[in-house]
């Protein structure tokens, strides 16, 4: 921090150090910020200079909420995140658990496996998944846009094996002892233990289906089900496009997040991290 | 798998009737010249964002770990947040201050008197206009792990250079960034990995690959391929290249990363 | 501390046992028969008889890797054997399930729940059972009572509600212990639930766990490496090797007559002493010699090699100077009478305490005697001759390592062994 150092180059670093820092910050959030600011700008006035909108209107909001079906996209896009996550956690412990507890010789291949799924581009999975679904008629529902985005829990089972794997073996053997059954030792004493790392999957596979692009384009384009990320177009091709509320749509598309973000940065971040790291 | 079965068909995604090409499909991808030029272009995102994948983001991780403090952890929560920022959203904001009539970019270089650019209509400049939208997102996450690394350093390594009268500079230079090429490899493999699949979004939105395919990748050709022309079999060729260059990469490069690997 | 010295004994001691209508524990006997196990092709345990008396308090000590623990968790039911039949009172328990065995286990970590309270820890396994069996499991009072009276033994009951993590390792211990000794078992195993206390707090859970035993009156395994547990606080000492079963006895008998040298050198601090010397014929019986080593025994039909020991405290040390606890004048010339004479140099001293250890060195390569406080102790560097009376000594085999006829007496009686391995040559 600086003002501990009473020396001049000490501070002259400080001060170069945290004009870096705050431009650095500025140049990566500008755009957003000009955008949130002339989200708030009335019609006539969305590509003014100014930095701040004044007058500032909720107008833009209004007609996006009115005018579109923003909301349901909003609703689509929350539901659609929450089914990825629940199966993902569903999938990701159970195949986690079954890692660890039910170790064989088969399990360094599936493991090898699992870890080449985690860099295959999900676009190169885009056509099969597409074809699957096309083929079984979820078109345009929720089960097809949904349950195809667990093809990326790999990364959920990996994670959480590892974190099973730092619960002490004698813990599971104490629960066995007790005369708990795989469910119970599971349920009551897997579970309870990975809360944190269950935590840290759903964060990240909460946010990442959120913002999600690609599939839903494909296979829910219309407004029943697509997801916010997608509805943005709309914007455009329906009605040209209409800047004001193009920008405010946007903004509701990122915000929950973002605030979200906000009151937990940190478990945010860690948990990112966890999962980069793997 | 079944991508890889595809590929060896001729079939348009809906009618029933599909027909066995044999290697067709691959042959088409090598001799017309869509495929490779989309390869040539992920080449070039992959160096545009290189820099934004491991020097950028190792200063700013260096920087704020030499002062820990709550400035520091204001400064690294700021800067994390691109990677949870919707890409649409982030998309069209810039598209919006990029915006060649009244964007507040060119407004400003006007006002400077510098000449004013359609940054994404420009052939010359929209790939490396693309880039820079999609590098914030490797800055920021890439500086939560670069942190980590940093986090588990050996800081008595670092003191006993103290006391042998190192500079913080000399320590930065000598010690702290040399026990971070690990790091750097292995992130400059993930930019080589994900280069392509984060600057698909950006690309769907702000360009489709355009002005004269020059913001075109190879994700995008797959997905054009697919679902643009109703070719299938194309579509998952370019699939199966796509994972199959990556594998091999990811084989080739396997002695240099196992050497920087962290213990 | 509390401790359960302050805590009358509960009705736990004679109260009905899970599952059986008797007064008294169940048969808790612990049989192995040929029990093998591998791991990737290396045989970690392979016993072929081993008997663990019912209400015994059976340590089984032995240096890391030797089996012990796998054989503990081989009993408990969380180790299959891949052949050989595990009996406890008498029932073949091998393809019985860990949790119906009537067994239950401390763990060397403690393994208590993190995210569960000192109570619902202790209460975990009752509650399961009554989940599963609703008609003959224990109902709420039940297990409330049974908890309650679990705390009071063990002086949890101001930590009830305590979580894991807020405990000393103490505290962890004695909450493990209290989630073994809820279910009633007719055995109890411990795998080293001393080693992660500090010394001070061992010595203390040393003489709980014997109080413990006597008030439970159920069989008590307890796995150890150390030997100072294993001769201390078992009425039955198990040594193991290598996987397999050394000696069996009561451990003062295995202190006195190791059945081989392992077992010679494993149990017993400081480590026993060994030289090789060659027999020669002699009208007491044999005469042992080797190089600046000379001991004179009655045993006779002596090998062609033999391994002698002698325990560091049965020594009795002569210097130049006179001081000698025997009051014996060290002479020039060779001793005569029977039992062991021994030269060597004082390479190291050793202040204990309540001994001195003197480490040796002499043409018999080093050794080491230990002498009690009240002695004065020589200086290093001194010349020393030792003495040790012929009853005091062990001869081995050392081809085989096994124990050999008693050398005081005329004839040995066989050694107290409950299976395993018996020495041969007696």
């Amino acid at each position: 921090m600086p003002g501990h150092d009473r020396r001049p180059r000490a501070t002259a670093a400080a001060v170069t150090r945290h004009a870096v820092l705050i431009l650095t910050v500025f140049g990566m959030l500008f755009p957003m910020l000009w955008a949130l600011s002339a989200s708030f700008k009335p019609g006539s006035d969305v590509y003014g200079a100014s930095p701040l909108p004044m007058p500032a209107t909720l107008e833009n909001y209004r007609y996006a909420l009115g005018e579109f079906p923003v909301a349901r996209l909003l609703l689509n896009t929350f539901v659609t995140a929450a089914g990825v996550t629940v199966l993902h956690l569903a999938a990701g412990l159970l195949a986690a658990w079954s890692f660890v507890r039910f170790a064989h010789r088969g399990q360094r291949v599936v493991l090898g496996l699992v870890t080449v799924a985690l860099v295959v581009p999900p676009q190169a999975l885009i056509i099969p998944h597409f074809l699957m679904v096309a083929r079984l008629g979820q078109r345009d529902t929720f089960v097809g846009l949904i349950v195809p985005q667990l093809a990326t829990c790999a990364l959920a089972v990996l994670l959480l094996r590892e974190h099973i794997r730092a619960i002490p073996p004698t813990l599971i053997g104490a629960a066995t002892l007790d005369g708990a059954t795989h469910a119970e030792t599971l349920r009551r004493v897997v579970l309870p233990l990975l809360r944190g790392a269950l935590g840290a999957v759903a964060i990240v596979v909460f946010i990442t289906t959120w913002n999600e692009y690609l599939w839903p384009v494909l296979v829910a384009p219309s407004p029943e089900h697509t997801t916010i990320q997608v509805g943005l177009q709309m914007f455009e091709t329906q009605e040209g496009p209409e800047h004001g509320p193009l920008l405010a749509a946007a903004m509701l598309a990122t915000m929950p997040v973002v605030a979200v973000y906000f009151l937990a940065s940190r478990r945010i971040a860690d948990a990112f991290l966890q999962s980069g790291l793997r | 798998m079944f991508t890889g079965v595809l590929s060896l068909l001729e079939w348009d995604l809906t009618s029933p009737d599909r027909s066995f090409v044999g290697l067709d499909n691959y042959r088409r991808l090598a001799e017309e010249p869509e495929f490779p030029h989309a390869l040539t272009r992920t080449g070039l995102y992959v160096l545009a964002m290189l820099p934004f994948a491991t020097v950028v983001p190792m200063a700013l991780a260096v920087m704020l770990w030499k002062r820990p403090g709550r400035a520091s952890d204001t400064y690294r929560s700021l800067l994390f947040l691109p990677v949870v920022l919707a890409p649409v959203a982030t998309a069209l904001a810039w598209r919006f201050i990029l915006d060649p009539l009244g964007g507040v970019v060119n407004l400003t270089l006007g006002g400077l008197g510098l000449p004013e650019q359609d940054w994404l209509g420009d052939p010359d400049t929209a790939l490396w206009a693309i880039s820079l939208i999609t590098a914030g997102k490797f800055v920021a996450l890439n500086m939560l792990l670069y942190g980590a690394a940093l986090a588990s350093l050996d800081g008595r390594a670092l003191d006993a250079a103290r006391v042998d009268g190192a500079t913080e500079w000399e320590i930065t230079r000598h010690l702290v960034v040399p026990q971070l090429t690990g790091t750097t490899v292995l992130m400059s493999f993930l930019c080589v990995v994900f280069a392509g699949q984060w600057t698909f979004t950006n690309i769907a939105v702000l360009t489709q690959g355009g002005p004269d395919n020059s913001t075109d990748n190879a994700y995008l050709r797959l997905y054009t391929y697919a679902f643009v022309f109703f070719d299938a079999g194309t579509g998952a060729a370019a699939a199966v290249a796509i994972v199959v260059l990556l594998t091999v990469l990811f084989a080739v490069s396997a002695p240099l990363r196992r050497r920087h690997a962290r213990p | 501390m509390t401790s359960m010295t302050s805590t009358p004994p509960t009705p736990l001691t004679t109260g009905p046992v899970a599952g059986s209508p008797d007064a008294a524990p169940a048969p808790g006997g612990v049989t192995f028969d040929g029990v093998v196990k591998r791991y990737g092709g290396q045989t970690v345990l392979d016993v072929a008889r081993l008997d663990v008396p019912h209400r015994s308090f059976t340590v089984v000590v032995g240096p890391s890797g030797c089996g012990k623990s796998t054989g503990l968790r081989v009993v408990a039911g969380l180790e299959t054997p891949d052949s050989g039949r595990v009996r406890i009172g008498g029932t073949d328990v091998t393809d019985t399930p860990p949790g119906r065995r009537g067994v239950s286990m401390v763990f060397q970590d403690f393994a208590l729940y993190p995210h569960l309270t000192v109570e619902q820890n202790i209460a975990f396994g009752l509650r399961l059972e009554a989940k599963h069996n609703r008609r003959a499991g224990p109902d709420k009072a039940e297990i409330a009572q049974r908890v309650t009276d679990a705390c009071a033994m063990l002086g949890l009951a101001e930590l009830r509600r305590r979580r894991p993590s807020q405990l000393s390792g103490g505290e962890r211990q004695r909450v493990g212990l209290a989630r073994a000794i809820v279910r009633r078992p007719r055995v109890l195993l411990l795998d080293e639930p001393l080693s992660a206390l500090d010394a001070q707090l061992r010595q203390h859970a040393r003489a709980e766990l014997v109080r413990l035993h006597r008030e439970l009156g159920n069989t008590v395994i307890l796995v150890t490496h150390d030997q100072l547990e294993a001769l201390s606080m078992g009425t039955n000492l198990v040594v193991m090797n290598a996987g397999r079963v050394a000696q069996t006895g009561v451990p003062a008998d295995v202190y006195q007559r190791p059945a081989d040298t392992f077992v010679a050198t494993f149990v017993g601090s400081p480590t026993m002493n060994l030289h090789d010397v060659e027999p020669r014929p002699h009208p007491a019986g044999g005469e042992l010699v080797g190089p600046g080593i000379r001991a004179v025994v009655a045993g006779a039909g002596l090998p062609r090699r033999v391994r002698l020991g002698w325990r560091a405290g049965d020594g009795v040390l002569e210097t130049p100077t006179g001081v000698s606890p025997a009051s014996e004048r060290p002479t020039d010339e060779a001793p005569t009478g029977p039992g062991l004479t021994l030269e060597g140099l004082i390479d190291v001293v050793e202040f204990t305490g309540e001994s001195t250890v003197i480490h040796c060195v002499g043409p018999a390569g080093g050794w080491r005697a230990s002498v009690g406080s009240g002695v004065a102790v020589p200086a290093v560097g001194e010349r020393v001759r030792l003495r040790v009376e012929p009853d005091k000594l062990h001869l081995f085999d050392t081809a085989t390592g096994l124990r050999l006829a008693d050398p005081a007496g005329p004839v040995a009686e066989p050694v107290p062994s409950l299976g395993g391995v018996r020495p041969d040559g007696v």
